[in-house]
């Protein structure tokens, strides 16, 4: 194998993307995470990424049936990514290589828009309905008067390293898109003579 | 190569529409279920209907050195998972006689964890300033036989880190100093 001809950038945008998954699913790591109250079991907690979903109230799982497959397409899109650009970056020439990157490298990058795009206008649309804002990334105080009572709850939302991670993995992939076109401009080496050949030439 | 770039498209559309393609399948008879949570209701149900309870229990007790009096209560979790409660505060007045403040009153030993489903006991501290405490015991303006009644105001309760203030005075009995 030649090294040279190993899309490196593809290699690690592929194993940054199983890393991703991995630690969205096997950890259950969120990609942002909502946080309303203090301490072990908050008032409210949302921890969400595209591979998973969970809503917690009052210690409460609460399952939304659509998330769940959604989130099945962003894993299976992201796997296969993954795969593509794995087989990819280690035959960079083959005839089918540039229809695997063209499959792959997108993938995370519309995962990761698709992703910020539904939690901005989640919070936006929050903002609107609720009587607070609340922040993409940050923290905000919720007051509620209702009969006399008046009710704070401190709200915390913030983007963890996974993101971070997802969007390194995204990177990875367009450089590798970019880094083919130097991949396919450097020549192949010529095989060496057989020795019986090179004898038989003398 | 063609064919590579087909499958691959194939691949595409059926990871991306499939699953979701299954979900409106799958809940055809009623989307609305794809969307709202089946057990939201009930759990919002169960935070409304069930409330902590609070009880009261023994007397009193007065320490008339440190003009202090400790309330004993009894706090029931009716929830699955454990209520810390890290502070209890409240202002304690005069409810015959308006503007006298008679002291404040805390939760001692916060933050108090109270377990899931359990009841667990909690002492709360009054402390009487000085102007309370002879304020109470001026026998004109709280003869010796009637009972002394007080509000409770600004009373703030922060549990799992949410703070609840109870704009309403609570009124209440306490013992003479």
């Amino acid at each position: 194998m030649n090294v040279k001809k190993i899309n490196w950038f593809g290699l690690a945008g592929g194993v940054a993307i199983i890393v991703v998954v991995v630690f969205s699913l096997g950890y259950a790591l969120p990609w942002w995470q909502l946080t309303a109250g203090q301490g072990n079991t908050p008032f409210a907690q949302a921890n969400v990424s595209p591979l998973n979903f969970g809503l917690s109230f009052l210690g409460t799982v609460i399952a939304i049936p659509l998330s769940w497959f959604l989130n099945l397409a962003s894993i299976l899109s992201l796997v296969a990514s993954a795969i593509a650009i794995l087989i990819y970056s280690f035959t960079p020439e083959k005839n089918y290589s540039k229809h695997l990157l063209g499959f792959a490298y997108k993938k995370p990058l519309i995962t990761l828009i698709l992703f910020v795009g539904s939690l901005i206008a989640v919070t936006t649309l929050a903002g609107m309905f609720l009587p607070f804002s609340l922040p993409v990334t940050g923290s905000t105080t919720a007051s509620l008067d209702s009969e006399g009572i008046s009710i704070s709850i401190p709200i915390t939302t913030t983007f963890t390293w996974v993101f971070w991670l997802a969007i390194v993995a995204a990177a990875l992939c367009i450089a590798a898109r970019i880094y083919h076109k130097r991949i396919v401009s450097i020549p192949t080496p010529a095989p060496a003579q057989a020795p019986a050949a090179a004898s038989s030439t003398t | 190569m063609d064919k590579v770039k087909l499958v691959l498209t194939l691949i595409s559309v059926a990871i991306t529409v499939g699953p979701i393609a299954a979900g409106l399948l799958m809940y055809r008879d009623n989307l609305l279920n794809l969307v709202l949570p089946s057990n939201l209701q009930d759990t919002v149900h169960s935070f409304t209907s069930d409330k902590p309870e609070v009880k009261i229990t023994g007397n009193p007790t007065i320490n008339r050195t440190e003009r202090t009096v400790s309330f004993q209560y009894e706090i029931t979790n009716p929830y699955g998972f454990d209520m810390v409660l890290n502070e209890l505060t409240s202002n304690v007045v005069c409810a015959n006689h308006t503007g006298v403040m008679f002291g404040h009153a805390t939760v001692l030993g916060a933050p108090i964890t109270i377990q899931a489903k359990s009841t667990r006991e909690l002492s709360i501290l009054m402390t009487y300033t000085k102007e309370g405490e002879s304020h109470v015991k001026d026998l004109e303006l709280h003869p010796p036989q009637s009972k002394i009644y007080v509000y409770l105001t600004d009373l703030k309760v922060n549990i799992q880190g949410i703070t609840i203030s109870l704009e309403e005075p609570k009124p209440m009995e306490i013992p003479r100093p």
